[in-house]
């Protein structure tokens, strides 16, 4: 199943999540008109959904996010963890 | 520090994109900042990095109207580069001369344009975290991308605005609401046109007199290495469905 979802951000950019799954999260793709640096970033962090549990822990997952961003010194411009999180659970309903 | 001014040159989707790519690859091997002012020509869409093509453009319609569409190395979201309705620059420089900060180095390069406006008597002021308002309405929109040490940020300034024809280009999440998405945005944007009816050039004549302003700089143009490489980028990269529909 493919269940999409878009969002307006309050103070942020539009965020778009697809999501594809069946009895386990296949693959997240993340859109929009919001920024990140580097760009590649957002493979990254939609493969953190790759094969999840379709009832995983929004706040684990956000935290595994951040983790991720201040890690590697990405940077979100318009979007967050938490937003991206939020739209992706919306999507599986 | 010297500045490389190239003047207003036009070009297509593809190669606008590809010379903005070959520019940093210059500036990150040693090359000057470089400030470069353009127009498109045929008209064009750009999308943003991680926009869906799907989603976002009419493709039919940009095909049937003649218009480019290009994916663009920044984020922001679909633009409408009408050949008569805009100019574009492209700030190009080694990240070390901007803030780290991200909005405040979108900042200083929309303060350019802000001066260039004031130049024409138009007061605008800049709001994050990409664009440039005049009375409240946007006349600006500008994207920034940092590779290899490098800060590219490009622009654009509505010399006039045609909602119509940009939202017969774009899709819209639902048809029914078009009419009063396209007042919204009417209501929303502005161009140069509503304060001073002035010619296209006088707009970049203006403009590029805020963007030099305080600043040592020589006219020069692309080096032949350079046009080889863009040519050679429009190719391979910006003119390929691959990149074009990554998303």
């Amino acid at each position: 199943m493919l269940h999409q979802i878009t969002e307006k951000i309050p103070n942020g950019k539009l965020l778009t999540v697809k999501v594809e799954f069946d009895h386990k999260i296949k693959h997240v793709q993340i859109l929009g008109d919001f920024f990140a640096h580097p760009e590649e970033s957002i493979i990254d962090i939609e493969s953190r959904f790759m094969n999840v549990e379709l009832g995983f822990d929004g706040e684990d997952m956000i935290k595994d996010i951040e983790g991720l961003i201040s890690r590697r010194g990405y940077e979100l411009i318009g979007v967050d963890a938490a937003s991206i999180v939020r739209l992706v659970k919306r999507a599986l309903g | 520090m010297r500045w490389r001014i190239i003047p207003l040159t036009t070009y297509d989707a593809y190669m606008n994109m590809a010379i903005d790519e070959a520019l940093s690859e210059s500036v990150a091997a040693g090359a000057d900042p470089t400030i470069r002012f353009y127009k498109w020509k045929p008209s064009a869409v750009s999308l943003g990095y991680f926009q869906s093509m799907d989603d976002v453009v009419d493709k039919d319609s940009c095909a049937r109207q003649k218009v480019d569409i290009v994916r663009r190395r920044t984020g922001g979201g679909a633009v409408f580069h009408w050949e008569d309705g805009e100019i574009t620059y492209s700030v190009i420089a080694p990240l070390d001369m901007y803030p780290k900060n991200i909005i405040e180095s979108y900042k200083i390069i929309c303060g350019y344009v802000i001066k260039g406006l004031k130049n024409l008597g138009i007061d605008a002021r800049f709001a994050p975290i990409n664009d440039i308002l005049v009375d409240g309405k946007k006349i600006s929109g500008n994207a920034q991308t940092r590779r290899n040490g490098v800060l590219l940020q490009h622009g654009t300034v509505l010399h006039d605005v045609d909602v119509h024809k940009m939202f017969s280009l774009l899709k819209v999440p639902d048809e029914k609401i078009k009419d009063k998405m396209i007042q919204n945005v009417m209501e929303r944007v502005t161009s140069i046109q509503n304060f001073k009816k002035i010619s296209q050039e006088e707009t970049y004549e203006a403009l590029l007199k805020g963007f030099c302003e305080e600043k040592e700089y020589e006219f020069k143009e692309l080096t032949e290495k350079e046009l080889e490489r863009a040519i050679e980028l429009a190719g391979s990269r910006y003119c390929s469905d691959k990149w074009n529909f990554m998303r």
